[in-house]
C-alpha cells in the first residue's frame, strides 16, 4: 500500500541514514535501494532526495566526498558520520515508540 | 538529440545560478545519466529515456524550491529580490516608454535613499536602522516575488 506524503516525508531521514549505515552510497543507488526494499510503497520523486541529503550534510550527520562512476563521471558519495548514527538510533526509537503507541491506541479490546 | 546538453540544460533549470551550484549540477547530472542508461538498456530510445528520467526527477521549479530551503537567509533574500526585480521589470518594460520606465526606477531609488535617511534620523542606533531598511526593502520585494510565483505556469507535481 503506498504511504501518504506526510509519512513518506517523515520517514525519509531515518531511511537514508539507515541505508548509509550499510555503507557509503550515492543518490541514484539510494533511490534504487529504497524502491527495491519498500516494494514500491515508498514513491519518491527522485530529485527530492538531494535537498534532503544536503540537509543531512549540513546537520553534520553525513559527509560527502567526490568519486568517479564506472563511466568516468564525477559522482558524489555520502558517508554516515558518528552523529548520524546517534541520530538514526534516536529516530529509530521514536518510530518504535510511535508504532507501539498506535498499536495500543487502535488495537481491539480483548 | 544531444543528450549531454539536454541533461545539463535540465539540471540548470533546478540550479539556475551556475557557478556556486556546479557541484549540485554534477550530482543531478550523474543521477540522470544513470537513470537514462538504465532506461536505454530496457529498450527505450534516447528521447523517451530522457523524458521518463526527468519526469521521475520531479518538476524543476519544485526541486529548486526545495534546494532553496537549504540556503542561508542571505542567499534566500538575494534570490527573492532577484525574482521580484524581474517581476517588477517585465511589466515596466512592456507597458512603459523608456523615459517613463527610467522615471519609475528613479522614484524607486529615491524611495530607497529616503528610507535610509529616515531610518538614520528615526533610529540612530545602527543595528535597528539596518533591520528597518532590510524589512522595508525586503517585504515589498517578497510580496512581488510571491505574486510573480503565483502567475508563473506550473510544471506539474513532483510527487512526494
Amino acid at each position: 500500500m503506498p504511504l501518504s506524503k506526510n509519512l513518506v516525508a517523515a520517514s525519509a531521514t531515518p531511511i537514508i541514514l539507515g541505508l548509509l549505515r550499510r555503507g557509503d552510497s550515492y543518490g541514484y543507488e539510494i533511490i534504487a535501494n529504497v524502491r527495491d526494499s519498500s516494494g514500491g510503497a515508498l514513491e519518491w520523486a527522485d530529485g527530492m532526495l538531494y535537498p534532503i541529503l544536503h540537509r543531512l550534510e549540513k546537520q553534520g550527520w553525513v559527509e560527502a566526498y567526490w568519486g568517479q562512476s564506472e563511466a568516468g563521471r564525477k559522482r558524489k558519495y555520502y558517508r554516515l558520520l558518528k552523529a548520524g548514527r546517534v541520530e538514526l538510533e534516536r529516530q529509530r526509537k521514536a518510530w518504535n515508540e510511535t508504532h507501539a503507541l498506535v498499536q495500543r491506541m487502535t488495537g481491539r479490546l480483548a | 538529440m544531444d543528450l549531454n546538453r539536454a541533461i545539463d540544460g535540465w539540471c540548470r533549470k533546478v540550479h539556475p545560478r551556475g557557478v556556486q551550484h556546479e557541484e549540485q549540477i554534477a550530482e543531478l547530472s550523474d543521477h540522470l545519466h544513470c537513470e537514462i542508461e538504465a532506461l536505454l538498456a530496457c529498450g527505450h530510445d534516447q528521447r523517451e529515456a530522457f523524458a521518463l528520467a526527468t519526469e521521475r526527477m520531479g518538476a524543476p521549479a519544485e526541486l529548486a524550491d526545495e534546494h532553496r530551503k537549504n540556503g542561508s537567509l542571505l542567499a534566500r533574500m538575494c534570490r527573492t529580490v532577484q525574482e521580484a526585480d524581474s517581476a517588477l521589470m517585465v511589466p515596466i518594460r512592456r507597458h512603459l516608454s523608456p523615459k517613463a520606465a527610467s522615471a519609475v526606477l528613479l522614484a524607486v531609488s529615491l524611495f530607497a535613499a529616503g528610507l535610509m535617511l529616515l531610518s538614520g534620523w528615526l533610529l540612530p542606533d545602527f543595528v535597528n536602522a539596518t533591520y528597518l531598511i532590510l524589512a522595508a526593502w525586503f517585504v515589498p520585494f517578497h510580496l512581488l516575488s510571491v505574486r510573480s510565483g503565483e502567475k508563473a505556469p506550473t510544471e506539474g507535481s513532483a510527487g512526494a
